[in-house]
């Protein structure tokens, strides 16, 4: 069967993402960094990935600011103190998302990190599939 | 008529929510039938009949039961894969190229993509008879548009919502493909052609969603669509 996509909103021929419950956790990026060093913040949230597929968003309390991280390899919204470098990981288990944000610091001098709570949101969907 | 709280309603004409048209769902060897970007991504193109690119939203596996997300690493530089599309396949890119890659993909239709209303078959998958559920919620989009980036700079799109809404977009890394989000400069493992691919990253706040993009000169589209909170 052939369709126009453009003109229609709902159409029962279409299939849909079902929306789960949100999962909410925060992270919080404090201490310093040794020169050279490299400090690691994670944590672990307890979501039922049995068939779905997540949004990880993470909003930074100092700055409002929130990004979508689960299609990306850049933490976005974190503040930097310096010229340290910030990389991301996010794992996935049967039941569990878990955002790991390694910072180091490629100074010659140890560094105080930028204070920050980061709020992450996990937002499954049911795949029609 | 008003529309007081919608999030509470699952379903309303008011709002567009993504079409999916397409649905694919199977495995393949990477190291067979795979091309290579910049000697180190491993490519599998999977022929589409839309005529023109999709948002490909990626599900993969290398055990055909534990799924990770497209486009976020899962080990650092060694394991991860991305899906992007262009006018006649959507592609899958791996770090992998040994074993077995499962995927689920589901490719939602881009609206704004151009003025031209074609008529497509949706690839779909008969096994799933549930496509609207009055009971679950839906990702409803509050508004849906198109703009050009080029070089290096930032770019606010306004939502006007007063919070911070869901967000996402859709660029051409790399003109005539369309691809997640990614960023991350030395680190973006997705970034193997440092001429003419662009990064770009989206920070959401409560008035606006900002650009940040770094690449080549020539004008780039980004797709994207902010979704009530």
């Amino acid at each position: 069967m052939s369709i126009k996509p453009d003109r229609i909103q709902f159409f029962s021929q279409l299939p849909n993402y079902i929306q789960l419950d949100t999962v909410r956790d925060t992270m919080v990026i404090s201490g310093s960094v040794g020169a050279g060093a490299t400090s690691t913040f994670s944590k672990t949230l307890t979501v039922d990935r049995n068939n779905t597929k997540s949004d990880v968003y993470a909003t930074n309390g100092n700055t409002g600011l929130k990004a979508l991280i689960s299609s990306c390899n850049f933490p976005a919204v974190y503040q930097f103190a310096s010229v340290e470098r910030a990389v991301q990981v996010i794992s996935y288990g049967t039941n569990s998302v878990t955002v790991a944000w390694s910072i180091t610091n490629n100074t010659g001098a140890p560094i105080a990190l930028t204070a920050q709570t980061i709020t992450l949101d996990v937002i499954p969907y049911r795949l029609p599939i | 008529m008003s529309f007081l709280d919608p999030q509470n309603a699952a379903l309303a004409t008011a709002y567009l929510v993504d079409k999916v048209v397409g649905i694919y769902r199977d495995s393949y060897a990477p190291g067979v039938g795979t091309s290579v970007l910049g000697g180190y991504l491993y490519q599998k193109a999977i022929p589409h009949p839309f005529g023109r690119p999709v948002f490909a939203e990626l599900s993969w596996s290398k055990d055909g039961s534990s799924y990770f997300d497209g486009g976020s690493n899962v080990s650092a530089a060694t394991s991860g894969a991305i899906a992007y599309s262009d006018s006649s396949n959507i592609y899958i890119t791996t770090l992998e190229n040994t074993g077995t890659i499962y995927y689920k993909l589901v490719c939602s239709w881009i609206d704004d993509y151009d003025t031209t209303e074609p008529s497509i078959t949706p690839v779909l998958n008969t096994a799933s008879g549930l496509y609207f559920d009055s009971r679950k919620n839906y990702p409803k989009i509050d508004r849906h548009g198109v703009t050009t980036i080029s070089g290096t700079g930032t770019k606010a799109i306004t939502h006007g919502l007063g919070y911070a809404p869901g967000f996402k977009g859709y660029f051409e890394s790399i003109s005539g493909q369309v691809w997640p989000l990614i960023a991350g400069g030395t680190s973006d493992v997705w970034l193997y052609d440092f001429v003419n691919q662009m990064e770009c990253y989206a920070l959401i706040g409560t008035t606006d969603v900002t650009l940040n993009f770094t690449g080549p000169a020539s004008s780039r589209r980004v797709w994207y669509r902010t979704y009530l909170a």
